[in-house]
């Protein structure tokens, strides 16, 4: 299962990236965030770990997304 | 999905090289025809918030690009008031993105356009933006961050863009509560009609596509990531073959419209230009765009950048066009002010103590 994580800063994705890393998920990568799911130039990081609310979100993750034959299920909101 | 992104962002970089020389041509300065810093700059001058008599004109581009951005926000009901990540801290920033690119002469889309138009000053401060951007990049890697956002009433976020309304009408009956250059480049300008669709074009498209000319380094330097900057390429690759059509391409440092050869202040410009809109999370272009997006972080970046235009130029920060003698290339004045040397210098210390300041370790869940 592919998922996208979305942030309000910069800083938000770096640390979810790195809380995936430290998890072991060598498969999770920065990459823009998709034109879809963010109107912001931010950073998105997208990974394949099982998603787990309390081990991977805090208040600068702003929505994580279930990617399915190229569309996003949002599965958790902090807007 | 990944494809039609790419697509966009270099429609937008087209449309911009395109619509950068166009308007030159159609009056607007040289090598000027978009330019955000000087825009701004002359619409502080406009509103009487400095007093440098040549570079005074409310630009119906700056009022396109937000308008355009707001529109096509609303339709596409992607308009959100959101704001409160250190306004106080961006409007500083903003404040000294613009004595940065006074004394450089020119904010990142007009450096594109001068490097198109054969202007190696340009060329030799692209050394500089990149660098600031790179260095930018260390400190979003290393925990920089101005906070988040969070939702506003949607007045607020419309505030700005509305504004632009009364400013165009003002333009448009030629207000006497406004200044008007008679000489200088503040007296050079393209039609306004046409200068506005252009530029609400551009605002609604860029909205579309993200274009960002310090995102598009950014993403290369930190994610390895060329989406943004297909869009700078494609502005500097459609400016630079309609400057050879038009014979508007002249490959030199000297005798360049409204710039300087100054090599140190061109990168030391640009250095400050291309590290605030870093840590700004946009260029001014990306500003104006998401003010119209109901950003009112951007808004107060481009509030910042207005009374940082006025105080470069009500104190002599902003630099001057190199002035020649009679028929040679001696270059007898213009360049980076005093002031203008020692306020870059200040510029770069305060953005590296903002970038320390504000940067912290990564969270634990």
């Amino acid at each position: 299962m592919e998922y996208i994580a979305t942030f309000h800063t910069h800083f938000g994705a770096f640390s979810f990236l790195r809380r995936l890393q430290d998890m072991g998920d060598e498969g999770a990568t920065m990459i823009p965030a998709p034109r879809k799911l963010s109107v912001s130039c931010g950073s998105a990081v997208r990974f394949t770990f099982e998603f787990d609310e309390d081990a991977m979100v805090d208040d600068d993750t702003e929505g994580v997304y279930r990617v399915e034959n190229d569309d996003y299920i949002e599965i958790f909101s902090n807007h | 999905m990944k494809k039609k992104n790419l697509i966009a962002v270099i429609v937008t970089g087209v449309l911009l090289g395109f619509a950068g020389v166009f308007l030159m041509i159609k009056g607007n300065p040289g090598n000027m025809g978009f330019c955000i810093a000087c825009f701004l700059r002359d619409i502080a001058g406009a509103l009487k918030l400095h007093t440098a008599p040549v570079v005074q004109y409310v630009r119906p581009e700056v009022i396109g690009i937000i308008f355009g951005s707001f529109l096509i926000s609303l339709i596409t009901r992607e308009f959100r008031a959101r704001g409160g990540s250190s306004p106080l801290t961006r409007f500083f920033l903003g404040f000294m993105v613009m004595i940065g690119a006074l004394v450089f002469l020119g904010c990142p889309l007009r450096m594109v356009l001068r490097m198109a138009a054969g202007d190696l000053n340009a060329w030799i401060g692209l050394i500089g933006f990149m660098i600031g951007v790179f260095v930018g990049t260390l400190f979003l890697r290393n925990g920089f961050s101005l906070g988040r956002t969070y939702m506003k009433n949607p007045l607020e976020g419309a505030i700005v863009p509305v504004l632009q309304i009364p400013l165009f009408i003002m333009l448009l009956v030629a207000s006497p509560l406004l200044a008007f250059s008679e000489k200088g480049p503040g007296s050079m300008h393209a039609d306004i009609w046409l200068a506005l669709i252009l530029s609400l074009a551009v605002g609604v498209i860029g909205q579309r596509s993200r274009i960002c000319m310090a995102g598009g380094f950014r993403d290369v330097f930190m994610i390895k990531e060329f989406h943004l900057f297909w869009g700078n390429i494609a502005i500097l690759v459609v400016a630079l073959v309609y400057n050879l059509i038009n014979s508007s391409f002249k490959l030199s440092l000297l005798h360049q419209p409204v710039s300087h050869s100054q090599w140190l202040w061109n990168i030391l410009g640009l250095f400050v230009v291309g590290l605030g809109s870093v840590l700004l999370g946009g260029c001014p272009m990306r500003q104006l765009i998401l003010s119209g997006t109901g950003n009112t972080d951007s808004a107060i970046t481009v509030i910042g950048l207005v009374a940082g235009a006025a105080f470069a130029h009500n104190f002599g920060l902003a630099s001057g066009g190199d002035v020649y003698e009679e028929g040679t290339s001696i270059i007898t004045g213009g360049g980076a002010s005093p002031a203008g040397r020692i306020a870059a210098i200040v510029c770069i210390v305060v953005m590296l103590i903002i970038g320390f300041a504000y940067s912290k370790k990564p969270k634990k869940a």
